[in-house]
């Protein structure tokens, strides 16, 4: 074994180590947006079991506006399917796209709901309805703010894979594809851009 | 034996531990040199080709020295490099899932409340807890101290156990982490990784095969065969090294498993718990095994052997199931008759009674006893704190931003009215305007808090602000400092709310700080215990008998003198502190021991010595059990 086999085999050795380093960093990253997928899957989930509890509290004053309330169960099932296929692959863009817009949909519908409502104080000032209303406005902060966390999270992975050396093996260790954000259509967040917004 | 002897012994270990890893490497080198020296002969002899052995074998000695040591210590290094991160880099690289403090599901509720209970009865912040989808019962504790630490659980654990048998198991975990295993194990796992990591990455292709042949049996044949092929023949190549990987494993942890199923018993005071457990496994048909390709390097930080053909005797990682339940058995027989529990727990008769009881240096000697090690009573009172706590409270410190907010109020409480105004005008031209809202409904239920029970609820809160992103975390802390600096100075609960939440959450590696002698920090001494003294004692006499009283547990030749001036100036404090930091680990009871016998030299605790000392022992990295029930501020 001459010196120069040495240095190659020592060489090899480092290189072979470096790319494992990279393949578990890789891992990594991929976990941890994950992990911060299922922390705003929780708040989603609450989110949607208090929704049939008020509509059915709603049904009893508004009976006339039945389209209203059909639409947002509608749209609450249909964000429910969203984040079950979300939730078995986060960050694929498919399913991001789709919970992102089944979660308009619904916030859609939600805030259409708001507008009759006050139209009917007696519904308003009801018990029942207010307790369910802050529940659901307290989870909408915490799902804003977790997804935050996601997005910074996910933003992390992108950029890992994206820079060199990873780039090269990121698609043969099986990250080909940048995961994608979750942008809900929270119109009063994008607002209030010059403010700290979770 | 108590906190510092055991972690001591643990650092003894770790010196064990280097001495049979250099062995290791040098068998490793010998080994391979003759293997390769054989191979060449055996090359000679088929091409007649002669060659002079003796100036060949000390050559290829040292090319193939070379090469080993290059290896090992790349993989080495480069492991150690990814496990600063901390306990989360194990859990993460075993597959765990972390688990929502938000959750609904009644298993995952149940671990997390029992390990919430263990975690305030022990003064630590409560660590994250990672699920394996495994039908396995099985359990770790991974990290270097308790601000990294995470408990990891599979999901045949809590399903199967009952909640006393994972409290068992849980307090068995904790006592991994204080009794020094923890980050015995860790180091094991980085240091270990050299050797054996051209076996691990056989083992894992061998593993990763497995499954995925299972899924796709038509086509490809060859392909996976290779790769069958390729796997094993590195577990083969990799043996040897493998061989003394679990040596050292099975001859630096294995008799810690019994010292933590003892240290368990001890805890919660009910052997039937992690006895149970262990009973349970016994008879459990899908036993212990982790499905994790990466199992094998954890084996040695499980609760049970984690692999399915785990050797036996010499090189066994854990001492075999049957003796563990014969000792907890043993044991239980013994406690029906015979009260206090024989060695080692120096509490049993105070049982209920504060640490803080008694005359100075007794309750000085009881405290250090109770660092790190929970009694059953600590864990009786954890669990009346949690309940207590409003479930709109609880729910808050459950969730990221809840904690926040709620964190924001513990300040807003303590502030007279005109701080309180300038905070609220901090806090709503920083925060988004629904958060802000959602700040002043939770107000309520922090105004109600009594002041002792804030450091659990700060605990509590860990978990969900170690969520925080990195931006998200560096927005908290900016905050914060602005609604510390609203009345120009920073008080003393500010100050340890400030230096426990960074030292917790602060991701940023920790350097290792050289070791310094208590004879060297006299001058930092001093101003701690003069903070300390005029803390608890209105009166400057008195606060002057309480430092006197305190510095001789020091152990310093000179004399310290009372620093009056000095108030509750945090920011002198705060050097101090920084520089405390460097204390040898072995005289880090005579700083606590010091500590606690000034705070007692009244007989009453005040609110800020309380916080004081519990910052401190965070700092130190000592957890601090909290007052029992029955001691109350002044």
């Amino acid at each position: 074994m001459s010196a120069s086999t040495i240095i190659v085999l020592i060489i090899l050795a480092v290189v072979i180590f470096w790319v494992v380093g990279i393949f578990n960093k890789l891992v990594t990253l991929k976990n941890r947006y994950k992990n911060a997928f299922s922390q705003i899957e929780v708040q989603l989930k609450r989110r949607y079991d208090l929704i049939p509890n008020l509509v059915e509290t709603a049904k009893g004053y508004i009976q006339h506006e039945r389209e209203t309330l059909e639409a947002v169960i509608n749209a609450r099932n249909q964000a429910m399917s969203g984040l079950e296929k979300a939730s078995a692959n986060p960050g694929n863009p498919a399913a991001m796209l789709d919970l992102n817009q089944a979660e308009g949909m619904l916030s859609g519908a939600l805030g259409k709901l708001n507008v009759v409502v006050e139209a009917y104080p007696d519904l308003k000032a009801n018990q029942n309805m207010m307790q369910l209303s802050e529940e659901l406005t307290s989870t909408e902060n915490k799902v804003a703010f977790s997804r935050q966390a996601f997005n910074d999270a996910v933003t992390e992975y992108n950029t890992y894979k994206q820079t060199f050396p990873p780039v090269i093996f990121a698609g043969t260790f099986g990250h080909s594809e940048n995961a994608s954000l979750l942008e809900f259509a929270d119109s009063e967040a994008m607002q209030e851009a010059p403010k700290v917004s979770f | 034996m108590n906190f510092f002897a055991h972690q001591d012994q643990a650092r003894s270990n770790t010196r064990k531990l280097v001495f049979l890893f250099i062995c290791a490497v040098i068998t490793l080198i010998v080994i391979t040199s003759l293997l390769v020296i054989g191979v060449l002969t055996y090359i000679e002899s088929q091409n007649e080709v002669s060659i002079n052995a003796d100036v060949l074998g000390s050559k290829i000695f040292f090319q193939v020295s070379l090469v080993v040591i290059c290896v090992i210590g790349l993989g080495t290094l480069i492991r150690l490099g990814q496990l600063r991160g901390g306990g989360k880099v194990v859990a993460e690289a075993m597959g765990g899932r972390l688990l929502n403090t938000n959750t609904r599901d009644a298993d995952e509720r149940k671990i997390l409340n029992v390990v919430e209970e263990m975690a305030i009865a022990s003064g630590t912040s409560v660590p994250p807890v990672y699920l394996m989808e495994d039908e396995s019962i099985n359990a770790f504790a991974a990290g270097y101290r308790p601000r990294d630490a995470v408990i990891g659980i599979t999901r045949g654990c809590i399903r199967e156990l009952t909640r006393d048998e994972l409290q068992g198991v849980v307090a068995h975990e904790f006592s991994h982490i204080f009794n020094g295993d923890m980050r015995l194990n860790i180091r094991l796992m980085g240091l270990l990784y050299g050797i054996m990591v051209i076996g691990l990455i056989g083992y894992h292709i061998l593993r990763g095969s497995r499954y995925r042949s299972a899924g796709s049996r038509s086509g490809k044949g060859n392909g996976a065969g290779a790769i069958l092929m390729l796997g094993l023949g590195l577990m083969v190549i990799g043996y040897s090294g493998t061989f003394f990987g679990n040596l050292i494993k099975a001859g630096v942890s294995r008799q810690r498993e019994f010292l933590a199923d003892a240290s368990a018993v001890q805890y919660t005071r009910n052997p039937e718990g992690i006895g149970g457990a262990l009973k349970k496994i016994d008879g459990y048909i899908y036993g212990t095994e982790i499905s994790s390709r990466d199992a094998s390097e954890i084996s040695h930080m499980l609760f049970c052997s984690g692999l399915k053909n785990s050797f036996s005797g010499l090189f066994a990682t854990h001492p075999p199931l049957q003796e563990r339940i014969k000792r907890i058995d043993a044991r239980w027989a013994g406690m029906k008759d015979v009260k206090p529990q024989p060695a080692g727990d120096t509490l049993s008769s105070a049982e209920g009674v504060s640490h803080f009881s008694g005359t100075g240096s007794q309750a000085a000697s009881t405290v250090l006893d109770s660092v790190g090690n929970p009694t059953a009573a600590h864990l009786a009172m954890a669990a009346t704190t949690l309940n207590a706590f409003s479930p709109a409270l609880r729910d808050e410190a459950h969730n990221t931003i809840g904690a926040s907010l709620m964190i924001y109020n513990l300040l807003l409480a303590l502030s007279d009215k005109d701080t309180e105004a300038k905070q609220l005008a901090t806090l709503k031209a920083d925060l988004a305007e629904k958060d802000f809202l959602a700040l002043q409904q939770i107000e309520g239920e922090t105004r109600d808090l009594p002041r002792e029970k804030y450091l659990a609820l700060i605990d509590l809160a860990m978990p969900s602000l170690k969520q925080l992103s990195r931006v998200q975390y560096r927005e908290f802390m900016a905050v914060l400092g602005k609604l510390m600096m609203a009345d120009e100075e920073i008080s003393l609960f500010e100050w340890c709310l400030f230096k426990i939440l960074r030292y917790t959450l602060d991701e940023r590696v920790d350097r290792r700080m050289k070791s310094r002698a208590i004879t060297s920090l006299a001058k930092e001494s001093e101003v701690l215990l003069s903070v300390l003294a005029s803390a608890g004692n209105e009166n400057v006499t008195q606060a002057q008998a309480a430092f006197h009283g305190a510095e001789k547990y020091l152990g310093l030749t000179q004399d310290l003198s009372f620093q009056a001036h000095i108030g509750s100036n945090t920011g002198i404090l705060e050097d101090a502190v920084d520089r405390l930091n460097s204390l040898k680990p072995l005289q880090k009871p005579m700083l606590l021991k010091a500590m606690v016998t000034c705070i007692n030299t009244d007989g009453k605790v005040t609110a800020e010595e309380n916080e004081l000392l519990r910052a401190v022992g965070s700092l130190l990295d000592c957890p601090i059990p909290p007052l029992l029930d029955g001691q109350r501020y002044l």
